[in-house]
């Protein structure tokens, strides 16, 4: 998962300032709003503050989504949401498997290495974590638009990246050669965690979105 | 199609690729994808398809060879066109994963199955009645790797040994 490392800031901790926002990409600044919404949504699952530190977006080409998983064969471990509701969507939150072992012990509050392997236990526990953050990424889509978006029960899948997101893109394929991703980076003030954040939208979803903000 | 090695020539999703040896074909990371291999023993040609969707009929980009549908007419085009004999060849298939095993959330995985089944009425209605190899669903990704000299067709999945179809 190798970042632009010119998008990072790394050092203040500040809210990121999305390029979207810039260029006039509201369905961007609406990923971004709402990324920061779920790492806060995060933040009060933990208990302790988590803050984002770097939000990389890319317009990347369908068939190269997996390069910022670290190619396809790499092992990721997964948390994948749909969105059901007025129009749909696709969110994956993907991790190393060492870095998903960190965040578990994070969220678990038990030292850092405890944390070896995937089991039902760990399953639940990233399964609440993309319960959470799903939930206050479509909140702001929600009140930022007039539709009404929930997510689905999260599923975790431990897998080759390809294999985890190719059925996921396959579902976009039909409609776009491209979609957004965002690598997000985020940690507590000892400890840095390095996921992507997928937002794989229909094209109603984009529409929807774009609309209401342009109409607000 | 890319180049990661001298040897790897990767055929990426959605992507039909043909060539006479020396090299190798490869399919990283499928999960409901399907790689369709074919090959020609005698001239050393060989093909492989990434194949995402099961059928575009009707959509605008529905001769792409990411529709199952698509993709075998196209592939056995190409090979015959490179000088492959279609009587001798070769056809194997891997992939069509239903990745995470759940069906809660419907079609998107059961994309695998489809493409499975997809590929099969295709290669029946372009006349091919045989599958000499295959190894699909599951709920496992797979990389395919087919050796254009010799034919060796290997899969590789992250949770079994390697096997050879």
């Amino acid at each position: 998962m190798d970042g632009r490392e010119d998008c990072e800031m790394n050092n203040d901790k500040e809210m990121p300032v999305p390029d979207g926002a810039a260029t006039g990409d509201r369905w961007a600044q609406l990923v971004f709003e709402g990324i920061n919404s779920s790492i806060s949504g995060l933040s009060q699952m933990v208990g302790q503050e988590v803050k984002v530190t770097s939000l990389d977006p890319r317009q990347q080409d369908v068939g190269k989504v997996h390069d910022l998983l670290g190619g396809p064969e790499t092992m990721i471990i997964g948390v994948y949401l749909g969105i059901r509701g007025t129009a749909p969507g696709q969110l994956l939150l993907a991790f190393e498997p060492e870095t998903a072992f960190k965040l578990i012990d994070m969220l678990l509050t038990q030292p850092e290495g405890t944390t070896t392997e995937i089991g039902e236990m760990e399953e639940s526990v990233l399964g609440e974590m993309g319960n959470i953050m799903g939930a206050f990424f479509l909140t702001v889509l929600g009140d930022n638009t007039a539709g009404q978006l929930m997510p689905t029960p999260p599923l975790i899948i431990n897998d080759m990246a390809g294999s985890v997101i190719d059925a996921i893109l396959a579902q976009m394929m039909l409609e776009a050669d491209d979609v957004m991703a965002v690598e997000t980076k985020f940690g507590t003030a000892d400890m840095d965690i390095k996921g992507a954040f997928l937002v794989l939208p229909s094209t109603d979803l984009v529409n929807l979105a774009v609309q209401e903000r342009s109409a607000a | 199609m890319t180049v990661d090695t001298a040897d790897n020539l990767v055929v990426g999703l959605g992507q039909l690729y043909v060539r006479k040896a020396p090299g190798v074909l490869v399919c990283l990371g499928l999960g409901s994808c399907i790689a369709l291999s074919a090959y020609d023993p005698k001239s050393n040609i060989g093909g492989m398809a990434h194949i995402v969707l099961p059928d575009g009929t009707g959509r605008v980009d529905q001769n792409s060879p990411k529709y199952a549908n698509a993709a075998v007419p196209l592939l056995l085009e190409e090979m015959e066109e490179q000088g492959a004999n279609l009587s001798r060849l070769l056809i194997r298939m891997a992939g069509g994963a239903k990745m995470a095993g759940i069906g809660a959330l419907g079609t998107v995985f059961k994309i695998g199955e489809s493409n499975i089944e997809a590929t099969r009425l295709a290669l029946t209605k372009a006349g091919i009645d045989r599958i000499n190899g295959a190894d699909v669903g599951g709920s496992h990704g797979r990389t395919v790797r087919l050796w254009l000299e010799t034919g060796r067709l290997a899969i590789t999945a992250s949770n079994r040994e390697p096997v050879e179809i």
